[in-house]
């Protein structure tokens, strides 16, 4: 073994890093070249001395410092518990949205939440007459099941009617849209066993993809 | 029953500040030390290991136990504070009124520790002396080789949680640290004796 080899492997052997094999021809040069028994008698005493250094001991402040420096971290970027469970919390969060866009959908098709029905009156004018609502569910504003008394007198004046369309027409069942002189509406006649039932809706308070659903 | 490290950091990742508080306990001494040892000046050296603390505690939700021990973790954070801290301090020139000031010189180095290198006429040296001479001897030692040499004889890690911390293969880190020991020898020359 070379001199520079055996330089190279004092921290190995130092450490037990060595292989036996290794390790014995480590310590023939050893015992064969006192320059190198010298140099590595020097390192294993500085190792010594820098493994004892003393430690430096904190502060007594050293908590309470860091406490303090930790509660404006908390107070700046909002800290503390909600921090730790903020993953969990946006997750709430998003589920909760979810939720309520699924719902509002829900709603809106179901025709439950137009919200020009909620600004509309509870009457409906066709024609001159003025027609009371007198839906069960006025108050929503949802004119279904409207039981309209003078309808034959109304629906008999076609004069001031323009048909412009027939959406569907069933044994039991029609639904026509109306132009009239004083509101764009589409009624549907229901013939039941409890007679003719009537619903009307004026388009504009419709919505331009709103069903009239039974 | 001890818990270990990484017991505590999941505690801690349900909000259970008490293990935080074990884990500050449990590390501040080693850490404030290492710190001391690799930018030499104290006081720096427990602002450096707060702010250590307080960033494990800002990142508590990205440390997988499962990618790095706790502590090569920790480590590796408080070195990048002290290589910003170091790189700070060399592009800003500091007056230095040594009175006002305190201990350290203007590149920071303690002043306590700036011992004259050549050894006393009557040959004696006394331990604190050596001491802060070999702490002098390892603040100059090149960045690289100081760090390896710091957590190996100092830190007492193995090869393989150094290799963790700074990101090195095995084989760099046994270099390193050899070469570190040699140079430091080196150094100390004069105050060793064979």
């Amino acid at each position: 073994m070379i001199c520079r080899k055996c330089k190279n492997l004092f921290s190995a052997y130092l450490d037990n890093d060595l292989k036996a094999q290794e390790r014995r021809r480590f310590e023939d040069h050893l015992a064969k070249c006192e320059d190198c028994a010298k140099a590595f008698n020097d390192f294993r005493q500085v190792v010594e001395l820098t493994t004892d250094l003393p430690a430096l001991q904190p502060s007594a402040d050293f908590d309470r410092i860091l406490r303090a420096k930790m509660t404006d971290v908390e107070s700046v970027e909002g800290r503390g518990w909600l921090f730790s469970h903020r993953s969990v919390i946006a997750i709430g969060v998003a589920c909760l949205l979810l939720i309520v866009a699924a719902f509002g959908t829900y709603m809106y098709k179901s025709g439950r939440t137009d919200h020009q029905d909620r600004k509309g009156p509870a009457q409906i004018a066709i024609g001159r007459e003025v027609i009371p609502m007198v839906s069960s569910h006025a108050d929503e504003n949802i004119f279904t099941n409207f039981v309209m008394p003078s309808v034959p007198n109304i629906l008999i004046n076609k004069q001031d009617m323009q048909d412009t369309d027939m959406a569907t027409s069933e044994d039991y069942r029609e639904t026509r849209t109306y132009v009239l002189p004083s509101v764009t509406g589409r009624y549907t006649r229901v013939k039941g066993r409890s007679g003719t039932n009537y619903v009307i809706k004026p388009v504009s308070m419709i919505g331009a993809s709103d069903e009239i659903g039974f | 029953m001890n818990e270990s490290d990484a017991e505590l950091m999941t505690r801690c990742k349900d909000g259970d500040m008490t293990a935080f508080d074990i884990l500050i306990h449990r590390h501040k001494t080693p850490l404030v030390n290492f710190i001391y040892r690799f930018i030499g000046d104290p006081d720096s050296a427990e602002d450096l290991a707060q702010e250590t603390f307080i960033r494990v505690y800002r990142n508590i939700d990205r440390y997988r136990h499962d990618m790095a021990g706790f502590r090569t973790w920790m480590y590796r954070i408080a070195s990048n504070l002290c290589k910003n801290e170091l790189r700070n301090r060399s592009r800003r020139p500091r007056i230095l009124v040594n009175n006002a000031i305190g201990n350290q010189d203007d590149e920071g180095n303690p002043i306590e520790n700036m011992v004259d290198p050549s050894p006393r006429p009557d040959g004696q040296v006394e331990e604190k002396e050596l001491q802060d001479v070999l702490a002098r001897a390892i603040s100059g030692l090149p960045e690289k080789l100081r760090i390896a040499l710091i957590l190996r004889d100092i830190e007492g890690m193995s090869y393989e949680e150094i290799s963790q911390t700074i990101r090195k293969p095995v084989g760099t880190v046994k270099s390193r640290i050899n070469r570190a020991r040699l140079m430091l020898k080196d150094k100390m020359a004069a105050y060793v004796h064979s």
